[in-house]
């Protein structure tokens, strides 16, 4: 099922239009310069963050449903496989890894090695509470939340923090098990 | 190549990064890389003067020698000036442009970081350490 998965995701990948990364991530290196300049603390910043990648995400979905012709998701940890080798393969190109499923599969951790967001980027000291690509967050809660699939999604390791890779730690909430969901 | 200073100097003549191999002769480099300063300006003169259609190379190559050292200058279209301090007889002008080339990559990359506010002194713990390294190849 995973090669399955890895596959669409190249397709999708070959599908979709590109740009220059450097523009990409200068761009969003000033959104967050800008998002600091507004509001004080990191904690705010990184609220906003999640709260614009939500944003992104509700309108996201449809297209990467669209695109990536995926089918309707078995069960949460389908669900994961896809965020992992078909969406991130997609929208940034990376190679996502889904590991340390709970039990019940009801959580995971999305490992991506690399980050496009982050190139070129330093966090100085004063804002080490800051999670720099927190906007991910948002937008995969938003994409879920559309598929009626609540999650709780929280950074948990970052590179520009010193880790020595990218962790973000997706938790269900409650999903309408009577949709069955298709999966983004 | 022995390199026993680098530096990164603004477009107001304002220094915003200094390598010292050896941190106690740090002020006698600061000076040297202080009077360097004048033979940017020279360059930018003569070359004002020669045929404008003529390509004006970035690595500006050897500005002067001081003592046992020699000088090197890359002015970047920018108006960052590289400084690079050699204390051997024996490199070569191309080996030195190869180094400056890499060393305005990694000004570059620094610059890119967001968080770096442009005419600030460069802190980046990064762009120390590829310079490092660079040196030792």
């Amino acid at each position: 099922m995973s090669k399955l998965y890895t596959k669409l995701g190249e397709s999708a990948w070959t599908k979709v239009d590109k740009i220059n990364s450097e523009i990409f991530t200068l761009t969003y290196g000033e959104v967050v310069n800008s998002l600091i300049q507004d509001y004080e603390t990191s904690e705010e910043v990184n609220a906003q963050l999640d709260e614009m990648g939500y944003s992104i995400g509700i309108r996201m979905i449809d297209e990467f449903l669209a695109i990536s012709e995926v089918e309707q998701c078995k069960s949460f940890r389908d669900t994961g496989e896809i965020l992992a080798k078909v969406a991130c393969k997609m929208y940034l190109g990376v190679d996502a890894v889904c590991k340390y499923w709970t039990e019940d599969d009801s959580a995971f951790t999305l490992e991506l090695k690399t980050n496009p967001f982050v190139d070129f980027v330093e966090l100085p000291q004063k804002y080490k509470d800051l999670w720099y690509c927190n906007i991910i967050c948002g937008i995969i809660r938003g994409s879920l939340d559309t598929l009626q699939i609540s999650v709780d999604v929280k950074y948990q390791k970052c590179v520009l923090r010193g880790h020595n890779t990218n962790e973000i730690r997706v938790t269900l909430k409650s999903s309408n098990k009577e949709n069955s969901s298709k999966k983004n | 190549m022995h390199i026993v200073s680098l530096a990164v100097v603004g477009k107001k003549n304002n220094p915003l990064y200094i390598y010292c191999e050896n941190p106690k002769k740090k002020e006698n480099f600061e000076y040297i890389i202080h009077t360097s300063l004048d033979f940017f300006e020279e360059n930018k003169i003569t070359n004002n003067e020669k045929n404008s259609n003529e390509e004006k190379p970035l690595y500006v190559g050897l500005l002067f020698p001081v003592e046992s050292y020699r000088v090197y200058g890359y002015l970047t279209l920018t108006n960052y000036k590289l400084i690079c301090i050699i204390d051997d007889t024996t490199s070569k002008n191309e080996e030195v442009g190869f180094f400056m080339v890499d060393f305005h990559k990694f000004l570059c990359e620094a610059i890119c970081n967001p968080f770096y506010i442009t005419g600030s002194p460069i802190n980046s713990q990064i762009f120390h350490k590829k310079i490092i390294q660079r040196i030792k190849k």
